[in-house]
This record gives structure tokens, C-alpha cells and sequence, in this order.
């Protein structure tokens, strides 16, 4: 078995692909620095992330696929640390160099680069769903999540776009960062950055003076809405999982 | 802000939850510096009630005091229920504060008939011209149309307002002169008919001037309530399909009947909501508007209501051997689509893979096709299991509805089936 092992990052997976394609040597798996290696490793592959190789590799793929499979390669990409999504990229990127097509669906791995996009495309479809600000005294509106990926640096221009006139601050509580905008632009904090101090503040809970009221506003809304006759709650947690209960204002 | 407004939150709330639509979706508006909001094409839930329904706009009545008696409506003129109305300010600013907490994608504004049409109309308008002009709100807004309205009242709700909609509420006019005595087709039909010219007219003006204003881009919409009068499905679907053929609206919802002036016997006896029938409805409704059905093949059975049992499409195909088997390595799109179990995604699916070889029942549940369903209606390479022309409508429609899972275990089992 052919086990090759990379820092886990994107550039770090593209230099895999280029060695891989150098050594001749497909890897059968791959791990992190820090993982432990199966005692029968066979043969072992310590692959250094390299920009040029990366670049290389990069360019590679953009030449041979279109913007919306480069983009469902990259969301797959966001499901590493749960899938092994990095050794299903080495398996696609290996057929589509070799002449593979990106719209062969019969192909397991085609598929699958699909179906990790989806999953991806559709938990960053639960920030813009599921998202709460809270408006603080000093007018900032400040919301916590967290989403199974890492895709809050997705939903930014959503944001931007759409509360482009107030200050926000999301925070990802399960990566322990978040982004601050400022009118201007959505910029990445983390907890020893600058906008902490606002974040800080935050935690220690000074709302504006008539959030509580609007919260409340939007409970007793969500109760008046539902039909008790046709109470389905199966169907509103399929819609709704319960892992986002947590952060719902309306299901405090 | 105080708690009187979220008093008449809840009062105005609740007497809204009967009108099932709420979707954002069909518009799209860039945002702009200086204004709060956009809205995106394909719509945002963003909370779901405990009855599963999305909740994308603040959905409410200006006011719940009305002048009518319609039979169907909880709030008919004699139900002694609480009553409240918010001021034109009162909503608007509860709309926006809502919406910067991302709470909602916007506002569907809806009222109980005041003094008169014109007069209640000019109020829900006014609460539009609010929030587009005062706080520069470029979210979603639907605006209902009050039946009776000056038509130039609802030229200026399509200015404001993404969708407008004018519900039919009872599908044929006789039935719905017994239960509203007070209203009648035409003041419906007259509003839609304006709405859809002045869509038209407004498509027109911008393909020629990027700048002409747009007049309802998402489109109209209406509602039937479905088992508060005695139509069938077949005259309840005919009815849908003449309002999508025009094409004069994007949407029918339709909202099973929930039982709530039981006093009045000009209603049917009901339990609870025909929520069953509802959901074959909305089935139904689909296979017209994206899978190329006309009504009148989703009604041509015994019966002219939907089978509960079984869902619309799967009833057709027992009904029409002929068409079946379909070979999903050489029929086109719109035969794969007729197959029970395949959607529009994964007909796309399937066109787009047997480009580059040749498809088997395993390629066919990765792209998810549901098997159990289709396996009878197709052929493709490989094993295959027996058709509907082998094993008969009838006996096929028994196997599928046993599903497998019920079964005696006393009786002999036979596994080829």
C-alpha cells in the first residue's frame, strides 16, 4: 500500500497530485503530519508543499475543467476533516489528467466530487438561512454559528451585499474565528485581533436597548405562525436540523 | 418598540397563518449603497414552523377587522375573536428591524377588508411606499390585492411591491357565492387580468429601457382552499392548469381547508385539514409546471380525484402500461421524466452520463433515481427486474403500496417479484 503523507492543506494536496504523477506512484491513502501510520504501511511518501508544484498542478486543472467543476472540486475540498475528501481529489484529479470527463456521472468519483460539493453548497445555504444577529448597545449586530464546514468565508459577499449599511460581526464558534465588517469591508478576526475587543464586549452582553423586545417580537411570531392542526415536527426538523437549535433565537 | 406592538404581532399573526404561500423566491435585486437588503432569485427560509412550513417573510394582516362573512375565513365579520391593527409605522419598522437581524427576507402584507376596498388597499400600499421610501428597504415584499380595488392602487403595490397576489380562494364561482355571499370571481379575475397586462407591458418597456420601472418581478400568485366546498381534484386541477397556461401567474398554492367555523353547516364535516390531499395537489402541480403533464392526464382515472394512496405521477404510469418500458440508454428527457422515482435532476443527470457509455440500475440509484419505484417502468444494461407489462398494473400497485416492509410471515414469500 502507498501511503502519502502531506501538511493537509490545498497547496499540500496539489503537490501530492504533482508527485504522484512524477513518482509514477498513486497514493492508496493519505495522512496528516500528525497522524499515526498504520504499522503496514508499505510504501511511505512525505510530500513537502510547494508553491511552484502546486501552481503547476493548479493550472493544470484549470485548463481541463469548467469554472462550475473547479468550484465543486474546491467545496469538496471544505470537507476534509470529516470525509476523506482529500483522497477522492488525488482519485479525480488523476482521471480528469488523464483525459477523464468532469461530466461522467456513471464514474464513482465524479459523482462523489458532486455530492461532497452539495453538501458543502448546502450548509453554507444554512448560514444565509439560519444566521441571528443580535444588535448590541454600541449598533453592531453580532451572530454566532457554527457550521459542520468551514464555510463562512462563503457566505461573505451575502452578506456584504445584502446588510451593507450595518456593522456585523459573525463568529465561527467552532473554529474559533469570525469576521468583522466595517461599512467598508468584511475582514477575518481572530480572537487575539483587533476587533476583539468589540467581540469581547460582545460576550459580556450589552444589547441594545430594545433588542431583547425585537426577540422577543420574533418568538411569539414564530409561534403565531405554526398550525397546531397540522403539527409535523419530523418534517420541520428535516428542514431545520437540531444541531442550529442551539443559535435560534426562536427556538430558545 | 413596546409590547402592544407584539400584542397585535400575535393577534395579526395568527389570523395570517391560514395563507400558506411564503416564498421570496423569483426575484432578484442587486443591492444598493445606501439601502438595506437584496433579494435573491431562488428564495430563503429562513426558520421552519412546527408544521414544517418555511417562514421567509414576516407574514401578517394590517388589520384582522373585517367587513365580510366569508364561511371559510376565522376572520369573518361574526367570529368573536380578538381584533387589532397596526399602524402604517408600526409595521414598517418592525419589517426592517427584523429583516437586519436576518430573520426574514421580507414582508407579505395581507388585511381584512376595512371601510372599503379602496380604503383598506391604500393602507397596505401605504406600508410598502413606507419601507421603500422612507427606509430605503430593497428586500422582498408581497403585497395582496384587495378584490375591488382602484386599479390605480394596484399599479402603485406593483411599483413597490416583487409579487402581488389576488386569492380565488373557492375554485368554482357557485360555490363561492354560497360560502362569501359578499364576493364573486370577477372582482378577482379583473385585478389578475391588470396585474398581468401591466407585468407585461412593464417586460416590454425594459427590454427597451434598462431603466423602466418594474412592475411585480416575481410575478403573481393566488390560493384555492382546497375541502371547504365540494370540487373535484379533476375541476380543482383544470383550474390551476388555465391559470399557468395564460401564462398570467407564476404560482397556485393550495391550502387544505382547516376546519374552523365548525357552527357553519354550509361547510362540509371535517376532522381536521385534508392535509393528504393538499400535499397530491401540490404533487400534481409540480408534474404540470416541471415535468411537461397537461391536467387532464393526471386526472384521466375512474375517479376524478387523486388517488391518497399513491402519488400522481406513480398513478398515471399504472394507468398507462403502453408508455412504459422506458429504456433510459435511448429515450429522451421527456420520457425519462414520465418514469415513476426519476426527477428533473436526475433525468439531467442520466442525458448528460450516457453521453460517455452505457447506463446500469447501479449507475441509475447513485444519481437518485428511487429505485424501488422506477425498477418496474425501465430497462437498462444489466440485470433487470420484471416490468409493469409483466407483472400487470394491478398487481404492481399492490407490491408497491405493500412496500416490502408489511408482510405475514406466515405466508410464503417469493423474492423474484
Amino acid at each position: 500500500m502507498n501511503l502519502f503523507v502531506y501538511d493537509k492543506t490545498f497547496d499540500g494536496l496539489l503537490s501530492v497530485i504533482f508527485e504522484a504523477f512524477r513518482l509514477k506512484l498513486f497514493p492508496d491513502a493519505l495522512r496528516g503530519p500528525a497522524d499515526d501510520l498504520p504499522l503496514l504501511a508499505g510504501r511511505v511518501v512525505r510530500v513537502e508543499t510547494e508553491a511552484e508544484k502546486a501552481g503547476r498542478v493548479w493550472r493544470g486543472l484549470q485548463n481541463r475543467l469548467s469554472r462550475p467543476a473547479l468550484r465543486s472540486l474546491m467545496n469538496a475540498w471544505l470537507t476534509v476533516a470529516d470525509e476523506a475528501a482529500d483522497e477522492l481529489i488525488v482519485r479525480y484529479a488523476r482521471r480528469i489528467f488523464a483525459g477523464g470527463d468532469e461530466a461522467d456521472f456513471s464514474d464513482p468519483d465524479v459523482l462523489a466530487i458532486r455530492e461532497q460539493s452539495q453538501k458543502v453548497a448546502r450548509e453554507k445555504m444554512h448560514l444565509i438561512q439560519f444566521v441571528r444577529f443580535q444588535k448590541t448597545a454600541e449598533g453592531i449586530f453580532f451572530a454566532s454559528v457554527a457550521p459542520r464546514y468551514d464555510v463562512l468565508p462563503l457566505v461573505l459577499r451575502h452578506f456584504t451585499g445584502r446588510f451593507g449599511d450595518q456593522q456585523w460581526i459573525i463568529r465561527d464558534l467552532a473554529r474559533g474565528y469570525g469576521f468583522y465588517y466595517d461599512l467598508t469591508r468584511a475582514r477575518e478576526v481572530r480572537p487575539d485581533g483587533q476587533a476583539d475587543l468589540a467581540a469581547g464586549r460582545l460576550e459580556a452582553g450589552l444589547p441594545a436597548e430594545d433588542e431583547i423586545l425585537f426577540q422577543e417580537a420574533w418568538k411569539k411570531y414564530f409561534q403565531a405562525v405554526s398550525i397546531e392542526s397540522r403539527a409535523n415536527p419530523k418534517l420541520q426538523r428535516q428542514y431545520m436540523p437540531r444541531r442550529f437549535w442551539p443559535l435560534l433565537i426562536e427556538k430558545q | 418598540m413596546n409590547h402592544d406592538v407584539i400584542k397585535k404581532l400575535e393577534i395579526l399573526a395568527d389570523a395570517a397563518k391560514y395563507d400558506v404561500s411564503c416564498s421570496s423566491s423569483g426575484a432578484s435585486r442587486a443591492a444598493k449603497r445606501g439601502a438595506v437588503g437584496n433579494a435573491v432569485s431562488w428564495g430563503v427560509c429562513h426558520s421552519y414552523t412546527a408544521d414544517g412550513r418555511c417562514i421567509s417573510l414576516l407574514k401578517t394582516l394590517l388589520s384582522n377587522h373585517c367587513r365580510y362573512d366569508c364561511a371559510y375565513c376565522v376572520n369573518r365579520r361574526g367570529n368573536d375573536i380578538p381584533r387589532a391593527s397596526f399602524t402604517v409605522r408600526e409595521l414598517a419598522e418592525l419589517t426592517i428591524e427584523f429583516y437586519r437581524r436576518n430573520y426574514i427576507e421580507g414582508l407579505f402584507l395581507s388585511s381584512g377588508v376595512l371601510r372599503n376596498p379602496d380604503y383598506t388597499m391604500e393602507r397596505l400600499v401605504g406600508v410598502a411606499r413606507e419601507l421603500r421610501n422612507e427606509y430605503r428597504f430593497n428586500g422582498y415584499v408581497h403585497l395582496k390585492t384587495i378584490p375591488g380595488a382602484s386599479e390605480e392602487l394596484v399599479h402603485e403595490a406593483g411599483l413597490y411591491a416583487d409579487r402581488l397576489s389576488v386569492n380565488l380562494e373557492i375554485p368554482t364561482e357557485a360555490n363561492l357565492k354560497a360560502l362569501a355571499p359578499e364576493k364573486d370571481h370577477q372582482s378577482v379575475y379583473k385585478p389578475m387580468n391588470y396585474i398581468y397586462r401591466n407585468i407585461a407591458a412593464s417586460a416590454e418597456e425594459r427590454r427597451k429601457f434598462r431603466s423602466a420601472p418594474r412592475f411585480a418581478p416575481a410575478g403573481q400568485s393566488t390560493q384555492l382552499i382546497i375541502g371547504a366546498s365540494r370540487e373535484t381534484d379533476r375541476d380543482i386541477l383544470s383550474l390551476a392548469a388555465s391559470l399557468y397556461d395564460q401564462p398570467k401567474l407564476k404560482r397556485v398554492y393550495y391550502s387544505g381547508f382547516v376546519p374552523v367555523n365548525a357552527y357553519d353547516d354550509r361547510l362540509p364535516p371535517l376532522a381536521s385539514a385534508p392535509l393528504a390531499r393538499e400535499n397530491r395537489l401540490y404533487q400534481a402541480d409540480w408534474l404540470m409546471r416541471f415535468y411537461d403533464f397537461a391536467a387532464e392526464e393526471i386526472t384521466d382515472g375512474e375517479s376524478p380525484d387523486l388517488d391518497l394512496e399513491l402519488d400522481p405521477k406513480l398513478a398515471w404510469a399504472l394507468r398507462h402500461p403502453e408508455w412504459f418500458p422506458v429504456d433510459v440508454n435511448r429515450d429522451d428527457y421527456h420520457r425519462l421524466l414520465r418514469v415513476p422515482g426519476v426527477g428533473t435532476r436526475s433525468a439531467g443527470l442520466m442525458v448528460m452520463a450516457r453521453r460517455r457509455g452505457r447506463l446500469q440500475a447501479g449507475h441509475l440509484a447513485k444519481m437518485g433515481v428511487v429505485m424501488k419505484r422506477a425498477v418496474h417502468f425501465i430497462t437498462c444494461d444489466g440485470p433487470r427486474a420484471a416490468t409493469i407489462n409483466e407483472i400487470g398494473p394491478a398487481r404492481l400497485r399492490a407490491l408497491v403500496l405493500g412496500g416490502g416492509k408489511k408482510y405475514d410471515p406466515r405466508q410464503l414469500r417469493l423474492p423474484f417479484l
